[in-house]
């Protein structure tokens, strides 16, 4: 089955780019993950998700692990009969057939000719409302029936359709309130089609609307509670609830961001984006985005791969906001610690332990090699660091490895200019490599004149090459036509006299050294 | 008949008078194309024109045979023209650069086609002495002399004037196209491949890249496949980027007719494994053979082997040969010692090989820039690309103080009274 086709409908081209890992399977394209090390469970995802994001992450898991596939498709079909989405209800009914599953008792089996109906049915009415509307031109109506039509769009799966209608929603948002509205509305959208760039650049829309907001409601209010003391305090109390949803909604605005990064392999910047959600936000209203749970291996890996270790120390470890999460995952928060503490092996025995839950994961899955693999050079790096020599049979001890597949890894990163350090393959002795800045110098000095000598000559033939005004060009278009650059127009005019009148024709040569010098 | 006379008689006369513009006129004007008409008289006419004091009715007399549809006897003409070179006046022959060039053009179509490039190559070269006015100019001769010599494997005529600079070019009374141009630094690049002297050769391919185009020619496509491979082997795979200078419309022809053969091969060389490489050639083997390139693909792969193991040099202390071999992809330790051997021959690593553990290892580079020799040789580069810089002022200079350029540039500016050049 191809549910893959689906839930990766778009943007699954730049997967394609080869990480250059030969010792690990990637988890791009179909794969199979076995989970009988861990104690993975559907449950987490099926207590902790809902919406959408729920039935892709099961489909995920049905397409990537054997032995939950049933009981995962299952759950989905269940969960899908709470939308309209009928294109996947197929797929799914299909695969069951196919894999001779017994449906469950409260399958309904007119359920898809309902929702058919429905669907049309509403899709009908929404456009009529909308039509009404726009006879009307109630600006504010017009709005929302163009959301309306969105979010049933989204709720069909008709993504594309979605995001078509909460654009146009766009010319009639009138506060920035609704500006954010719209924004929320594409992101959405655009977060399940995987359209990256849009999620982002809407992203930095929404917050700008969030920050004129902030300003505004800031001048209006504050002056109202300094003159005034004895304001009713249920406006107090909606002005903060205003202020609370709106931190919720910049938190979120980061969670999208921070995955959209994170499917484009910016993983610093994801961490960042990870880092500003605040736990409170994420654990109590962002059942349809992400778990706290998920959240944290996010910040884990991409902040481990990318962070330098003072960062990590001050973003990570001493940060409260971040310690409320890792509560929840303490095999996350042994990681982080076993990682700062620098005792590597244990750190990467631990991760390697959870690699399959992460290969289950839709958004983190195809970059948890690129990830573990930075992860791997950064302890390479940082352990070779304080040494001069170091034994190389020690290192693969302390790293879990072979002594072969430490060298690999040892001459890719010596390659690609992370270590300077030269290996003794016969001691099985890693050197830190002395550069003789002298020997640079000079031959840098060397090679620096021989390419300025050719720059210069080529420069020479160039200006002979203009001087005697050649150029290739074609000779079908009449001489009239050509563009003709300007610095040669008169050389061009004169070589083209010569050329017809005789009379002309030996001044040629002496008309036009005199052109180029006078005298 | 009469008419003929009539003209030979005038032309002769101008030649005693040293009226050479006149008479220059006279020769090419094509209403006044007497000899032409009359080229069964031409062995008879040519018998009356002594050298040196009748060059230039010589020279029209030779450019006459050549221009009729076939010569009779090459092997004379040949001779013929070789005496002419030998002992005309270089003064009147300045007058009619472009019959010169023209003859030698078609004996070099002729020769090629008979497939005996060897006889002509003294012709032409001593064909561009009389003509050039100094070292470094350019002739559409020269382009000829290099196919001669590239198609009869003979590079030395060749080389003496590959080696210099050009800094000008004659412009034959307004002839010179600029195919001559082209050709002659395409093969001038050839024939530096041929000699294994890269560098210069990817001097000269991107020579012919950068010329000014505003229409694609073939002979820049082909420059551009050598230039990659060239530069390839010359061992400068760091990037791909052409000059700045280079003419948009090459850059997008290049992109959309060679990228896929050519450009990404630097891809390969700088990420890729020789087993990828092989995959890679082999599935375009069929547009390099037809690019007649093979040759060069073949020295590329070589390359490209070496390219791996001065790697591993910037990686390794000690190596063993077989582990060398297996980073590398060749087939047996043997074959790793023999390129090793090589490499170390031609001073391109440093290393010496362990026999009794099958360990290779590297050194760092013995020269310490510390001798006299190498600080001479510094000193020698510099002043070289001192010489060139100089030679760049002069033109600079002659450019500022040109009228034309004044005259523009005063224009273009809105306050007259006040050139903004002149410094």
């Amino acid at each position: 089955m191809d549910l893959q086709n689906i839930v990766d409908s778009s943007g699954d081209t730049n997967n394609n780019t080869s990480v250059q890992n030969s010792t690990k399977s990637s988890y791009e394209g179909n794969y199979q993950v076995n989970i009988s090390s861990t104690n993975f469970e559907l449950d987490t995802i099926t207590s902790t998700y809902t919406g959408l994001i729920r039935i892709y992450r099961l489909l995920y898991v049905a397409d990537h692990c054997l032995s939950l596939r049933n009981e995962a498709l299952l759950a989905s079909l269940k969960y899908i009969q709470e939308t309209h989405f009928i294109s996947l209800y197929k797929q799914i009914v299909d695969e069951l057939k196919k894999q001779n599953v017994p449906l469950s008792n409260d399958f309904d089996p007119s359920w898809l000719e309902k929702t058919q109906r429905n669907y049309t049915h509403k899709l009908e009415k929404l456009d009529n409302d909308l039509r009404h509307f726009r006879t009307n031109s109630i600006k504010d109506s017009i709005r929302r029936g163009h959301d309306d039509l969105g979010d049933h769009y989204l709720d069909a799966g008709d993504f594309f359709n979605a995001v078509r209608c909460y654009v146009r929603s766009r010319d009639y948002c009138v506060t920035p309130r609704h500006i954010i509205t719209m924004c929320m509305n594409v992101i959405k959208a655009s977060f399940y089609m995987q359209n990256w760039p849009n999620v982002l650049s809407y992203v930095t829309k929404a917050e700008q609307a969030v920050e004129s907001l902030e300003s505004t409601t800031k001048s209006t209010t504050t002056p109202a509670a300094t003159t005034s003391s004895t304001r009713n305090p249920m406006d107090v109390a909606t002005v903060n609830s205003l202020m609370a949803s709106d931190a919720i909604l910049i938190s979120r605005l980061k969670v999208y961001a921070g995955i959209a990064e994170l499917a484009t392999k910016r993983y610093k910047l994801a961490a960042r984006h990870f880092l500003g959600v605040t736990f409170d936000h994420c654990s109590n209203h962002f059942q349809d985005l992400i778990s706290p749970q998920t959240l944290v291996q996010y910040i884990c890996l991409c902040s481990l791969a990318a962070f330098e270790r003072p960062e990590l120390h001050r973003l990570i470890i001493t940060s409260p906001n971040v310690k409320q999460y890792l509560e929840l995952e303490p095999s996350i928060r042994d990681i982080l610690h076993k990682f700062y503490e620098t005792s590597y092996s244990s750190c990467l025995a631990l991760m390697s332990q959870l690699e399959p839950t992460f290969a289950l994961d839709q958004y983190l899955a195809p970059h948890v090699c690129t990830l573990y693999y930075e992860i791997r050079h950064r302890i390479i790096i940082t352990y070779f660091l304080p040494y001069k020599n170091a034994c190389m049979t020690t290192m693969a001890n302390q790293l879990n490895t072979t002594i072969d597949i430490l060298e690999d890894e040892l001459v890719h990163l010596i390659r690609s200019g992370k270590i300077k350090a030269r290996i003794d393959s016969k001691n099985k002795i890693l050197y830190v490599a002395d550069t003789d800045q002298r020997w640079y110098a000079y031959q840098h000095a060397l090679t620096i004149t021989k390419q300025s000598e050719k720059i210069t000559r080529a420069l020479l033939l160039r200006s002979a090459i203009i001087k005697t005004n050649l150029s290739v060009r074609d000779d079908s278009i009449p001489p009239s036509n050509r563009p003709s650059n300007n610095n040669n127009n008169m050389n061009i005019s004169r070589r083209q006299f010569s050329t017809n009148m005789i009379g002309n024709m030996i001044m040629d040569e002496g008309d036009l050294s005199d052109d180029a010098a006078m005298n | 008949m009469a008419l003929l006379d009539q003209f030979v008689g005038n032309i002769r006369q101008l030649s005693i008078e040293g009226k050479y513009c006149d008479l220059a006129q006279t020769l090419t004007n094509p209403n006044l194309d007497h000899l032409n008409k009359n080229i069964q008289h031409i062995d008879s006419i040519i018998a009356t024109f002594t050298l040196p004091e009748y060059s230039m009715c010589m020279l029209a007399a030779l450019h006459a045979i050549v221009k009729a549809p076939s010569i009779p006897d090459i092997d004379l003409y040949l001779t013929q023209f070789d005496t002419f070179i030998q002992t005309c006046s270089t003064e009147q022959v300045h007058y009619i650069p472009q019959y010169l060039c023209e003859i030698c053009h078609v004996i070099t179509e002729r020769l090629r086609k008979d497939n005996r490039a060897r006889v002509g190559v003294p012709i032409l070269y001593r064909a561009i002495e009389l003509l050039r006015r100094e070292p470094g100019q350019l002739l559409s001769i020269h382009s000829d002399l290099y196919q001669l010599c590239l198609l009869c494997q003979w590079f030395e005529p060749a080389l003496t004037y590959l080696d210099i600079d050009i800094i000008d070019i004659h412009r034959e009374n307004g002839r010179f196209d600029v195919k001559y141009l082209l050709l002659a630094y395409y093969y001038g690049g050839m024939i530096y491949a041929c000699v294994k002297q890269f560098d210069r050769a990817t001097n000269f391919f991107e020579n012919v890249i950068t010329v000014p185009a505003t229409a694609t020619s073939a002979i820049v496509i082909e420059a551009y496949k050598k230039y990659v491979l060239v530069k390839l082997i010359s061992g400068s795979i760091g990037n791909i980027q052409l000059p700045t200078f280079t003419s948009r419309n090459v850059q997008q022809a290049i992109k959309s007719l060679c990228n896929a053969q050519y450009t990404e091969l630097f891809n390969i060389f700088n990420n890729g494994t020789l087993t990828q490489f092989d995959e890679f050639v082999n599935h375009h083997r069929e547009q390099y053979a037809r690019d007649r390139n093979l040759g060069l693909i073949k020295q590329t792969r070589n390359a490209f082997i070496c390219n791996s193991i001065q790697q591993l040099t910037k990686t390794f202390l000690t190596v063993s040969l077989k582990d060398l071999a297996n980073r590398v992809q060749l087939q047996s330790h043997n074959e790793a010692e023999r390129y090793l051997i090589d490499m170390i021959e031609n001073g391109q690593i440093f290393a010496s090989i362990n026999k009794k553990d099958g360990m290779v290892i590297f050194h760092g580079s013995p020269e310490k820039f510390d001798a006299n020799n190498m600080l001479s040789k510094l000193q020698d580069e510099t002043e070289k690309r001192m010489q060139a810089e100089k030679q760049l002022r002069e033109l600079e200079k002659q450019i500022s103080l040109s009228k034309a350029y004044i005259q523009r540039t005063q224009q273009s500016s809105p306050y007259h009274d006040r050139p903004k050049i002149l410094n």
